[in-house]
């Protein structure tokens, strides 16, 4: 199983976070490692995103509470990582990608050996519909179709299904898509 | 109090026709579409507007309308 989260840092309705603004996020067992010349506003953003990817990793039919969710990161947070930082959460995997303009974290479990991320500039306002456009379009050379299943998912003309997960932000889009077992045609 | 929120909200909706018809029961995240990352600009925008602090438990129980008047207005009567 699969999850993606995308932060917009562009995103003009975000405001800064703080440290104390941790509290609205933080679990007992989060590893709190940072480089000092990181921005504060970026861990908590680093947390959030790893947290919603992890999130949609279980697919859980309830609220978001990402108190409820621990996240250990194996390198310390820095404003100069120029390759992602691996995570963990339990049973589950994941990378965070930091830039300037955004904050790109994926998860999955560990069966998952093959997958595929996309992130653009979204140009519509219907950010939901055009995620779900731009991650057909790229499940057209698996000869894939997604499904109208709740959970975002793709299916072949076997009937094998396979995970989606979609993620917007402000100007940004992004999806995951599960290729463990499938091949190009 | 209703539309003093709703002013907070506003800026979140990203299609603000979503906001006519408003109930208690409507949603912030499901039928209001906002993003689950604005949520906590919310909090921190009623935070500042009513200056009170709105504790981690408690945001959780935010997702409507109604429930978002409740948790104000008891962080209210506590001060």
């Amino acid at each position: 199983m699969i999850g993606i989260d995308i932060v917009d840092h562009n995103d003009v309705t975000l405001k800064k976070r703080s440290e104390t603004n941790l509290r609205f996020i933080s679990h007992p067992s989060d590893s709190s490692s940072k480089d000092e010349s990181i921005d504060q506003d970026r861990v908590w953003w680093a947390y959030w995103a790893a947290k919603e990817a992890i999130f949609k990793v279980n697919r859980l039919r309830k609220k978001f509470d990402p108190k409820g969710i621990p996240v250990q990161f194996n390198l310390p947070l820095s404003k100069n990582q120029s390759s992602p930082i691996r995570f963990s959460s339990g049973n589950l995997e994941g990378e965070i990608t930091l830039s300037l303009k955004s904050t790109l974290a994926i998860a999955k479990t560990p069966e998952v050996k093959r997958f595929h991320t996309e992130v653009f500039v979204l140009g519509s306002n219907n950010p939901s519909l055009e995620v779900r456009t731009k991650c057909s379009e790229y499940l057209e050379r698996f000869d894939l179709e997604i499904t109208n299943h709740q959970i975002p998912s793709a299916i072949d003309k076997n009937g094998q299904l396979t995970e989606l997960s979609f993620s917007h932000q402000g100007t940004l889009g992004a999806f995951m898509v599960n290729l463990t077992g499938f091949s190009h045609q | 109090m209703k539309e003093e929120l709703i002013d907070i909200i506003e800026p979140y909706v990203p299609e603000k026709e979503l906001l006519s018809n408003l109930t208690e029961e409507t949603t912030l995240i499901d039928d209001l579409q906002i993003n689950s990352a604005n949520i906590v600009d919310i909090v921190l925008d009623v935070e500042e507007q009513y200056d009170i602090v709105i504790d981690d438990d408690s945001i959780v129980k935010m997702n409507t309308i109604g429930s978002a008047l409740e948790v104000i207005t008891e962080k209210i009567n506590e001060k």
